[in-house]
């Protein structure tokens, strides 16, 4: 029964969100009259090997979910071309990248303005975002596609699938405790779009902040800090990735928390002495006075310590939630029975 | 490797020719109520072997296309979902017969 429970939270976590319950009810009812019947038949309650032989042959839980996803079609387009096992992944990509063009059309407009409402540049983003959106959605499509074909010509899913074990399903508890879907796909959005940003970021000389024109200049030094922030940006998204395909992973988050912090120190601590980080010009190209410059980079230098503080306790954070699980994951120490009190000797 | 090419190309069009056919065994069993484990053993002792990954999402489909009723009841103390053609499934399912019947014919002729 609990292996039964403990492959059914796996299912779950794979199958539409308004059915899962239902599904998961009528998987369960199924199951159980496979499993009693053949209790029936060996006139004994089954071991848990053989629980695990019938669950083995009704599939993986991602293979399974899969199946009621290709019935559930709210959205056709792609299925075409990818198959049901694939698609969860392909769909969650197509969001974000839509997230993505909306948002690096939208903000622009109302960064880049000078002249009159931003909301009159909002049609023509939304025409441009229209136009753009189309080959990029298929560009996605294409790609996807050709995973999936080389997924097929391998028989990696087959193979997957025939190496999977039931027995090697986490405890339903563990599984409670998994990363949630929903937590590592706002992971990739998020992610992505300070990518995109992060990316160009470089490419940008200065940045207009008001209306009125006025120019902030970044330091050289940031642009040497282009590089490595955008792969811990990298390392950190494909964290999220790896999250959604095997949410078991509750190492992983703070792993790379870990790993991203004590990297974002390094490559930060070098700001902590330098000064000016930006300049500020009006409009017309003048640096505004010593006096406000002076006030800004106070504020700007308290800021980047701040950060760079935050961001220590934040690595150490995530260093005492790896603590914590690898104390959890260490087998219960084993108990002497307590001698009687008489000396061997 | 011709020979892989030539069996995956057989069990694509075999998976095709079974598919409609399965679907058709599935109404013609639920014209009296079943639910998905007895369906599938009833299917299999009278020599339709369905896979119960195959088996139990279509349910749920042929339902959703209004041609299965289900409700939930108890029996032997555990809540099951018992599935019986709509009477629109009924409809289908003759029209799906007939249809059956003139193709089997036009084979057998053709053979």
């Amino acid at each position: 029964m609990q292996l039964l429970d403990r492959y059914l939270t796996a299912i779950k976590f794979w199958l539409p969100k308004g059915q899962r319950d239902d599904i998961a009810a009528e998987l369960a009812a199924n199951l159980q009259a496979g499993i009693d019947d053949r209790a029936a038949e060996l006139g004994r309650p089954l071991t848990e090997p053989e629980t695990a032989t019938i669950l083995k042959q009704h599939g993986s839980p991602l293979v399974v979910a899969s199946r009621y996803q290709q019935e559930n079609r709210t959205v056709t387009f792609g299925r075409q071309f990818i198959s049901p096992i694939v698609f969860p992944f392909y769909w969650t990509a197509v969001k974000v990248t839509l997230v993505l063009l909306l948002v690096s059309s939208i903000i622009p407009i109302f960064l880049f303005t000078t002249h009159g409402p931003p909301f009159a540049g909002l049609g023509n983003a939304l025409v441009r975002l229209t136009r753009f959106s189309l080959p990029v959605l298929l560009l996605v499509t294409v790609v996807f596609a050709l995973i999936d074909f080389c997924l097929r010509k391998t028989h990696f899913i087959e193979k997957w699938s025939g190496d999977w074990d039931p027995a090697a399903l986490p405890s339903s508890d563990r599984q409670a405790g998994q990363v949630r879907r929903s937590s590592s796909i706002a992971g990739i959005i998020l992610q992505s779009i300070f990518i995109v940003w992060w990316w160009n970021h470089g490419s940008i000389p200065y940045l207009a902040v008001t209306n009125a024109g006025a120019q902030v200049h970044f330091a050289s030094i940031l642009t040497t800090l282009h590089i490595p922030i955008l792969i811990i940006g990298f390392i950190n998204l494909a964290q999220h990735w790896l999250n959604l395909v095997h949410p078991n992973w509750r190492w992983l988050p703070p792993a790379t928390g870990l790993i991203s912090s004590f990297a974002a120190l390094i490559i930060l601590y070098p700001l902590l002495y330098t000064s000016p980080l930006l300049s500020i010009f009006d409009r017309n190209g003048i640096p505004i006075s010593a006096r406000e410059a002076a006030t800004i980079q106070h504020t700007i230098s308290l800021a980047v310590t701040g950060a760079w503080f935050g961001i220590l306790v934040a690595g150490l954070i995530y260093a005492a939630q790896l603590i914590r699980l690898a104390w959890k994951a260490m087998p219960p120490p084993v108990i002497q029975p307590r001698s009687n009190g008489v000396a061997h000797s | 490797m011709a020979a892989d090419g030539t069996s995956d190309l057989f069990n694509n069009l075999r998976l095709e020719l079974r598919r409609g056919l399965l679907i058709v065994a599935v109404l013609a069993q639920l014209r009296r109520e079943h639910y998905g484990y007895t369906l599938r053993k009833d299917l299999a002792a009278l020599g339709v072997e369905m896979d119960e990954g195959t088996l139990y999402p279509l349910l749920r489909r042929l339902e959703s296309q209004g041609l299965l009723e289900s409700e939930w009841r108890e029996e032997n103390n555990r809540q099951k979902r018992f599935y019986k053609l709509s009477r629109d499934g009924r409809q289908i399912l003759k029209q799906l017969l007939a249809e059956l019947e003139q193709i089997n014919a036009s084979l057998n002729r053709i053979i």
